[in-house]
């Protein structure tokens, strides 16, 4: 019985998400939903680089960022129908990643961190101030992608509902692709370099490899959850480039836990939700996010995934 | 030439400030070998409290505002280092670092409650005194805040490398184990060090606040430049981080005039991008 539950737990939590907006049966919370689906991907794809690979990175929105105004930017000042937009813009984040991940990762420590926040921050400074390219404060009128006539099935992206099942596909292919690099060999070396670095190299692992390997990998994704951002929302703003985006990222995945598919879940679901039914203004959202990340940190570093996997070995089954 | 005069000076002003930024940061590295971002929000505090004195008791008081400030900043700073940075010292992956970034958002969020979310100015009275020297000139606030700034980072230089109590701070930020093997009381040497730093920050916030903006988020860049800066003159270097700071405010502020204003942070940053990149090993290195 419960070998059976346990194959079906994957499946179950399809079916929830399926279900989901049919229990919740509002436009507002359909939209909340997928914007914690578009979360997701980002805590899990900052997950392989700071859970697995043990990289503290504070410039992972600059990637969001950058994915959504280039997709925003092809289709808006350049006339790109929705697809080429977003892989073309997925792409070109991708190669920046690449380029900026080949001297930055050589800086070691909280010097990484610090580093990345300054290139996240400079990312911005340049959105805010290219406004021939950028559109300055906000870059707008990104258009929702076209109505699709399939087989008689009318799929009308103006509605909510068709908007969030496709992000939650994604969610669903990027979170199985980063369970599945990390049980590979890859996923094995980022591992080791996190645990050790030294001795990793002593074994003929080439860090910097490993780790731009895993950098691009994250970047990529978060790209790509950014194309998902900006045709959903319409318009940007360069602030989700920034060090809050990235700081909040990063606390979504230090409380959910790192390294746990449940905290790459859970960790962006409690912090988008709970101030919400907190009912607490924008105003406290800062000084909120900073109490829970204190004292996970202080109190259960772990995180609420990793706390709930060493309670015991049977629980841990159940958490992946 | 006159331009050029002008820029130095207004290079070497903002960067007294960055300078003493730097300094906190430094000295407090030393002990637990984090980056102290609250420091950011420290020296918005000071700049609040500065806006606060002259609003209920005038601008002739704004001086005055130093001492709430040494007092609230001095608390501040003994909380810290209990609550946050002790329990995290020796913490594996980065949460050290990741405690200290918490610590920013709740004081950072703390302020944006207590006092509101808006920008707001501050008048000094030095703000219209107006000093021509020579070709350049300058209000007397920027003066005093160029002068105030190397005081204290004068004196901060007295008390680690001419007092018993700097040595002891030396000896523990040097090695914890053998300082309270011999004798040295690490841990109140430690709550020192972050009175010091957190007093320090507080006052650099009062002292920029009437050439700035003051807002709960003001201290984010600035401290990340103080950051930069230690990462400039060597970590643990008390004369790097004021040479450093004025390294800094200078390249900034050619930056600003002769290439483009509007990128002025992004010369800061990628002053530190090149640093961090072409001397790696040497920074982490005392």
């Amino acid at each position: 019985m419960e070998r059976t539950l346990l194959a079906l737990r994957y499946p179950l939590l399809g079916l929830l998400v399926l279900l989901l907006p049919f229990l919740i049966r509002s436009n507002y919370w359909i939209y909340m939903f997928t914007l914690v689906g578009i979360y997701i991907i980002l805590a899990g794809s900052l997950d392989l680089i700071y859970g697995y690979t043990g990289l503290a990175s504070l410039g992972h929105g600059a990637f969001f960022g950058i994915g959504a105004y280039a997709c925003g930017i092809l289709q808006v000042k350049l006339g790109y129908s929705i697809i080429p937009a977003i892989v073309l813009g997925t792409l070109f984040t991708c190669a920046f990643s690449a380029l900026s991940g080949w001297p930055m990762l050589r800086i070691k420590g909280p010097y990484f961190a610090l580093g990345t926040l300054a290139m996240g921050s400079m990312v911005t400074i340049v959105i805010h101030n290219w406004d021939s390219l950028t559109g300055g404060v906000s870059l707008s009128g990104i258009p929702l992608p076209p109505t699709i006539e399939f087989l008689g099935l009318r799929i009308d992206f103006s509605e909510k509902l068709p908007y969030y099942y496709l992000v939650y596909f994604f969610v669903f292919l990027s979170l199985f692709l980063i369970r599945r690099l990390n049980r590979s060999r890859l996923g094995r070396a980022f591992q080791a370099i996190r645990e050790n670095g030294d001795l990793a190299e002593a074994l003929g692992i080439n860090i910097l490899r490993y780790k731009l390997i895993s950098f691009v990998i994250a970047s990529t994704m978060a790209a790509f959850a950014g194309g998902l951002y900006a045709n959903y929302m319409g318009s940007i703003e360069p602030e989700i480039a920034g060090g809050h985006m990235s700081f909040n990222l990063l606390v979504m995945i230090v409380v959910g836990g790192a390294r746990t598919l449940t905290g790459e879940i859970v960790g962006p679901l409690l912090l988008w939700f709970l101030p919400e039914f907190l009912e607490a203004a924008v105003v406290y959202r800062p000084l909120f996010y900073g109490l829970v990340l204190l004292i996970v940190i202080i109190l259960v570093p772990a995180g609420i995934g990793g706390k709930f996997r060493s309670l015991s070995p049977r629980l841990a089954k159940w958490i992946p | 030439m006159t331009e050029f005069l002008q820029y130095t000076v207004n290079g070497l002003i903002a960067g007294s400030a960055y300078g003493l930024l730097a300094l906190a940061m430094t000295l407090i590295y030393g002990i637990f070998h984090v980056p102290n971002f609250a420091l950011g929000a420290i020296y918005a505090l000071g700049a609040f409290v500065s806006f606060y004195v002259i609003q209920w008791l005038g601008p002739a008081y704004y001086l005055l505002s130093l001492f709430p400030i040494v007092l609230l900043a001095g608390i501040l700073g003994i909380l810290s280092e209990k609550i946050v940075f002790r329990p995290l010292h020796g913490a594996p992956h980065a949460a050290g670092f990741i405690g200290a970034l918490g610590l920013y958002s709740i004081l950072e969020g703390g302020w944006s409650v207590l006092f509101g979310p808006t920008w707001r100015s501050l008048v000094s009275p030095y703000n219209d005194v107006f000093l021509n020297l020579g070709p350049v000139s300058l209000t007397l606030q920027r003066l005093l805040l160029f002068i105030v700034c190397l005081l204290f980072a004068l004196i901060t230089y007295l008390l680690i490398f001419r007092t018993l109590m700097g040595k002891k701070i030396r000896a523990s930020s040097e090695n914890k184990e053998v300082a309270s093997l011999l004798g040295v009381a690490t841990d109140r040497m430690s709550s020192l060090t972050f009175v010091i730093g957190y007093v320090l920050s507080g006052i650099a916030g009062a002292l920029i606040a009437p050439t700035a903006l003051v807002g709960a988020g003001m201290g984010l860049t600035p401290i990340i430049k103080g950051f930069i800066v230690v990462a400039l003159g060597g970590l643990g270097s008390v004369t790097g981080a004021i040479v450093g700071g004025l390294i800094l405010g200078l390249g900034e502020n050619y930056g600003a005039a002769y290439i483009s204003s509007m990128y002025k942070d992004i010369f800061s940053f990628g002053i530190f991008l090149l640093v961090l990149l072409l001397m790696p090993q040497g920074l982490y290195k005392r």
